[in-house]
């Protein structure tokens, strides 16, 4: 009794003890059993993902090949790799499979997903093609079509272009036409997964909008362009950023293909570092040119959300 | 060939029989000169002039055999194990494989590169391990060259298994030794050995490969074989001077 009338004046001392009682409150009613759950998943992903970047890091300033003690080298690693002349080559070859990858990739998987949505009979049927040569594995892909890029007059391709008088192409045995045979390749594995999800975002566009261009007396191409495609509008962010992204990554292809080209072109940054680390052995350069590739990738996602800071404030 | 640093190797090869050199005896310049030029320019000459080459470069061993044993190749650089790989793996008619010498130049410094297997011990092993290794070496390697019976044995196995018996190579052992392992095993022997009289015939200069960095000098070198055979314009010495500029290179960084 004497401590409830005393218990006006001390409130604000308890007021000041509460986050004890908080804290206890919080553990009993399963506040630590949600962060005893996380605890493994949090290390897990510490260890596996977060630990090699920072290894990665740690090598770039170091001169090891995973077998002698490593010893610190400072910056020469990014000097050597910065040097090196084939670094100029593999850079322009990048950019140009982005710039095409861009050009031709990228235009493909919206205008598939418009034709299949546009296509109301069977258009699970299209959706189920156009997705199939995702489902291809890549490797397999490639060496398909490796097969298929054979220069004689006998190759496949050449083959059936031979029906049409067009000439036996050498594809990917001709430093000018290596490049575009293999975004020719990408492009057709890659369409399928990207218009997938264009498909999947068409479908949250709201019809009123196709009605009142119609009864406006816009053609199709009018409505794609003036509907479709701002109604698009984030998902094309989201998508050309990632797509940006993964073509300077690029390594599978060129690596199956051609292993550089004829004569460095199809060489990719991204090879190059495999070449680093797997050929020569020299861990330092490629995790340095790795570092380097990932600092460029990174002021390039920031050029790209401030130059389309307009686009995403739906 | 020019693909996974085959086409280094290919050039390297053509450079020692014509009596060059791609690096020097240290291993501290590039020495490329009209030894590798002519290589190249042969190369550019059957392909361009001649049109022998067909029109499909970027082989590696493995995609050239494949062609090689599927017929669409006629004559390839390779090495001897090659037989191996075309009769058993790909099911290619022996009595249509012959093997010979590359032809040779350079007076005198001409030769072979050659190149070998390596058994490593690890350092750390114990005394008794390392003498198992060693005696698994000998075993593995050796006995058949100085036991009848265990070349009789192993002979019979491999013959039974389709494998090539008797396959023309460079044995570790004396010329006398491997001569009398022949005559042991003469009658096992399913390798057309008359198909080989020109290989077994020639006795070359045995040329290390380049000693350091082979293999990212080999990989420096594909591209200049590839622009011979894929542009018909190339400057051939100028092809030849950027190389022996990129090889300084690799040199240096991998005396780093």
């Amino acid at each position: 009794m004497s401590e409830s009338l005393d218990a006006a004046p001390v409130a604000p001392a308890r007021r000041r003890r509460r986050p004890r009682a908080n804290l206890g409150r919080w553990a009993k009613g399963g506040g630590l059993h949600a962060v005893l759950f996380a605890i493994p998943v949090v290390l897990v992903y510490l260890y596996f993902s977060w630990g090699p970047v920072v290894q990665g890091l740690a090598f770039s300033f170091q001169k090891t090949n995973l077998i002698r003690p490593a010893e610190w080298v400072g910056w020469s690693n990014f000097e050597y790799v910065l040097s090196d002349p084939g670094l100029v080559q593999a850079s322009l070859n990048t950019a140009y499979f982005a710039l095409l990858a861009l050009v031709f990739g990228f235009p493909i998987p919206i205008i598939l997903a418009v034709l299949i949505t546009e296509l109301r009979k069977y258009d699970t049927l299209y959706n189920a093609l156009a997705y199939l040569p995702a489902v291809v594995p890549p490797v397999a892909a490639i060496l398909l079509w490796k097969f298929f890029y054979d220069p004689d007059t006998t190759g496949l391709f050449n083959s059936v272009l031979g029906w049409f008088g067009l000439g036996p192409y050498p594809w990917l045995n001709d430093a000018s036409s290596a490049m575009p045979s293999i975004v020719i390749y990408a492009t057709w594995a890659g369409a399928g997964s990207t218009a997938i999800i264009y498909i999947a975002a068409l479908s949250t566009v709201r019809t009123e909008l196709y009605e009142a261009a119609e009864i406006d007396g816009a053609g199709i191409w009018r409505r794609i362009w003036h509907i479709t495609l701002p109604q698009l509008r984030n998902v094309i962010f989201v998508m050309m950023l990632l797509q940006l992204i993964g073509t300077f990554q690029i390594f599978t292809e060129p690596f199956l293909f051609t292993g550089g080209g004829p004569n460095n072109a199809t060489q990719t940054i991204l090879l190059k570092i495999y070449n680093y680390a797997f050929v020569n052995g020299d861990f330092g350069a490629a995790t340095a040119l790795s570092v380097l590739l990932a600092l460029a990738l990174g002021l390039l996602s920031a050029f790209y959300y401030f130059v389309t800071r307009r686009w995403s404030s739906a | 060939m020019t693909t996974n640093n085959t086409g280094g190797w290919m050039l390297t090869t053509m450079t020692y029989a014509l009596g060059g050199r791609i690096q020097n005896e240290a291993g501290t310049e590039a020495v490329m000169g009209q030894q590798t030029i002519d290589a190249l320019q042969l190369l550019h000459d059957m392909r361009w002039g001649d049109d022998t080459m067909g029109r499909e470069f970027l082989f590696d061993q493995e995609a050239v055999r494949q062609a090689f044993a599927g017929g669409s190749i006629g004559m390839v650089l390779q090495a001897p194990d090659c037989y191996f790989t075309v009769v058993k793996d790909y099911g290619f008619d022996p009595a249509y494989y012959g093997q010979g010498q590359l032809p040779q130049g350079g007076a005198g410094s001409n030769g072979t590169l050659t190149g070998g297997s390596l058994k490593l011990f690890n350092a750390k092993a114990t005394p008794n391990q390392l003498l198992a290794a060693a005696k698994w070496v000998k075993f593995y390697e050796f006995d058949k060259y100085y036991d009848q019976a265990a070349a009789l044995t192993d002979a019979e196995t491999t013959a039974k298994n389709d494998s090539p018996v008797g396959l023309p190579g460079l044995p570790p052992v004396s010329q006398e030794v491997y001569d009398r392992y022949l005559g042991w095993i003469e009658p096992h022997i399913n390798v057309p050995l008359e198909n080989f009289a020109n290989y077994t015939s020639s006795t070359l200069q045995l040329i290390a490969e380049p000693p350091v960095g082979t293999q990212q000098t080999y990989a420096a070198l594909d591209p200049v074989v590839q622009q011979i055979l894929t542009d018909e314009g190339a400057d051939v010495v100028k092809a030849v001077a950027d190389a022996n500029a990129a090889l300084k290179g690799i040199i240096d960084q991998a005396a780093r």
